[in-house]
């Protein structure tokens, strides 16, 4: 008899205690101190990611509260109010979702242009860029151009009874330096949470064109073109290793379209190209904004990261 | 013979101990959830938007016209059901009617003029002939409905952290096309030895100039400097049928109403927003 009365007990003192470890089990879990140090991982893992939104940290904000409102700081300071939720008094804080320095953006990325309304181009290509600091880079961008004559194009003879003067795009590359001025994120349908970057791009490169000759059959003549350009984008952050990018940017270049009297000099109606050339270098050279729109997945190297400051 | 009740007893305390143990031990289980489980994504929200107006006016400029660019005061009213969903009523009145696109420059200077001393154009249609034919945007007015399914926080330079959100539009309205001139085709005379009845005429304009429904369907975002006040960048695309340049495209030699074909006419705004009333709630 003695045994089953100890017995009991200790289940009930097993049972007691179990329930007690229960109750310390959240405010462990929610308090529990971050070492300093590296923590490898990743804020997905850790739980949803909650965030409160306003006076929280030394953000200097534009929009901050002066004096949050009386009936909701009520709410959430009465502890044993009707409706309080478990999460009411637990912040927290996610970190900055993904860090670039040191690491390689491989981005394979197609375009389109957007402000010529009788010649598009699609371009095809991608960027290899490495990142100095988490707002700087550095690194260089290759694209091929397929073109595409637009119906305004086709209808300038039938209406006009003229031929455009057209230059095509064949490629380009250039060396170009990456800006991230700003980082934000924002709250979908306030599900999830998407970590996304604005992106300036300055850039300095080659292009070739190649003239469209206004009559069938003639010669065609290529050139050689210094371009620079300027860019801005937003990244969104999907993974560890991928983000997806849009992104505008304006090619400046100066560039030789066809001469307009190529077959109107009676001496000489079919002249050698390379009089054509430097007669359309003479005559016939442009200055030529190109502005481009782009999609590119960005693709990391190595695809992890570390944080190396305290949660 | 003694040691039976004895096991008997041991066996009922552990059967006792179990039936103790293992509800609560299934129930503990259940408890261990985060305490965030059914928190929301984001707490304490300023909610800019919810049952509030927003009225405000700024610039737009349309962009890959073929002939005429449009430079618009677009004044807005719109009100904001709830954080995520409203409607608009957007105005856009040409303020520039005159601003030629590039392309209209260059087709300009290729195109003859009408000079009594120089040798007619038989096809070519004269400068003026062909500017008359040109409509352009006069003004647009349309509704909208908007979804915000995105909004957030940015922080620029590290320093200065402001709120922004993202949504689509999507509507219907008015569009006034307008033509600066009208202009009857000219004939001309192919030499001076032809007779005044074998001149030849060029191909008649049909000038475009309407008010319609419009089609419209966009993007938008809010980047608010307080509270109370945001600057809203939009990009419309107005769909509706035209037929820019009034001159003949399906190459029947005349200019009507089936030359008339949708187009795709789109309009970058920036306008500064006030909001009422100027507080925001803030949710749980």
């Amino acid at each position: 008899m003695k045994r089953l009365v100890l017995g009991l007990l200790v289940v009930l003192a097993n049972v007691s205690v179990g329930r007690a470890s229960l109750a310390q089990a959240p405010e462990e879990e929610s308090a529990a101190p971050d070492m300093a140090g590296g923590d490898k991982t990743p804020a997905s893992e850790t739980g949803p990611a909650v965030e409160a939104d306003v006076g929280i940290g030394p953000e200097i904000d534009l929009s901050d509260l002066t004096a949050p409102e009386p009936t909701e700081a009520k709410k959430v300071s009465d502890p044993y109010g009707a409706g309080r939720k478990s999460w009411d008094d637990i912040v927290v804080v996610p970190r900055k979702a993904f860090l670039k320095k040191s690491r390689f953006e491989i981005a394979p990325f197609a375009g389109i242009t957007l402000n010529d309304p009788l010649i598009r181009h699609y371009a095809f290509g991608g960027d290899l860029n490495f990142y100095i600091t988490d707002v700087l880079s550095i690194g260089l961008e290759g694209q091929y151009f397929i073109k595409e004559l637009s119906e305004r194009e086709s209808l300038v003879g039938l209406q006009y009874y003229l031929v455009p003067t057209l230059n095509k795009l064949k490629y380009h590359y250039a060396l170009a330096f990456g800006y991230v001025p700003g980082y934000g994120k924002f709250g979908l349908f306030n599900k999830w949470i998407v970590h996304w970057d604005l992106t300036f791009a300055l850039g300095l490169g080659r292009n070739r064109t190649e003239i469209i000759p206004r009559r069938f059959g003639d010669k065609s003549f290529s050139n050689d073109n210094i371009v620079g350009h300027l860019g801005v984008g937003v990244r969104l952050f999907v993974l560890q290793w991928l983000t997806l990018s849009v992104t505008f940017r304006d090619y400046i270049y100066n560039d030789v379209f066809e001469y307009l009297g190529r077959h109107s000099d009676n001496n000489d109606p079919d002249p050698d190209i390379s009089v054509v050339k430097s007669n359309s270098q003479r005559s016939q050279s442009q200055l030529v904004q190109n502005i481009m729109m782009y999609f590119s997945i960005g693709l990391y190297v190595p695809p992890s990261f570390t944080y190396r400051t305290p949660r | 013979m003694k040691k039976k009740p004895q096991a008997m007893r041991k066996v009922a305390a552990l059967l006792l101990g179990v039936a103790v143990c293992l509800p609560s031990a299934v129930q503990a289980e259940k408890e261990r959830r985060s305490p965030l489980t059914n928190a929301p994504v984001i707490r304490k929200r300023v909610e800019l938007r919810d049952k509030r107006f927003e009225i405000g006016v700024g610039m737009g400029v349309s962009i890959g016209q073929d002939f005429y660019n449009a430079l618009l005061v677009t004044p807005k009213l719109a009100f904001h059901f709830t954080d995520w969903i409203s409607i608009a009523a957007v105005a856009g009145y040409n303020v520039y009617p005159g601003w030629k696109s590039s392309f209209n420059d260059d087709l300009n200077n290729a195109l003859p003029t009408e000079d009594a001393t120089a040798a007619p154009s038989l096809k070519s249609p004269y400068r003026d002939e062909a500017q008359a034919g040109m409509n352009r945007i006069g003004y647009v007015f349309v509704g909208q409905a908007e979804f915000i399914p995105l909004s957030g926080k940015i922080a620029i330079l590290s320093s200065l952290f402001t709120y922004f959100d993202f949504y689509i539009l999507l509507g219907g309205g008015v569009v006034n096309l307008a033509a600066a001139t009208t202009a009857k085709p000219v004939c001309v005379l192919p030499d001076a030895s032809t007779s005044a009845t074998d001149r030849v005429c060029h191909l008649p304009n049909q000038v475009f100039t309407t008010s319609q429904f419009t089609f419209t369907g966009g993007v938008g975002a809010h980047a608010f400097l307080g509270r109370w006040a945001a600057l809203n960048l939009e990009l419309h695309d107005f769909i509706y049928k035209n037929n820019a340049s009034g001159r003949d495209v399906n190459g029947d030699k005349q200019a009507d109403a089936r030359d008339r074909g949708w187009t795709n006419n789109f309009v970058f705004s920036l306008n500064l927003q006030v909001f009422f009333p100027t507080t925001a709630k803030i949710s749980r």
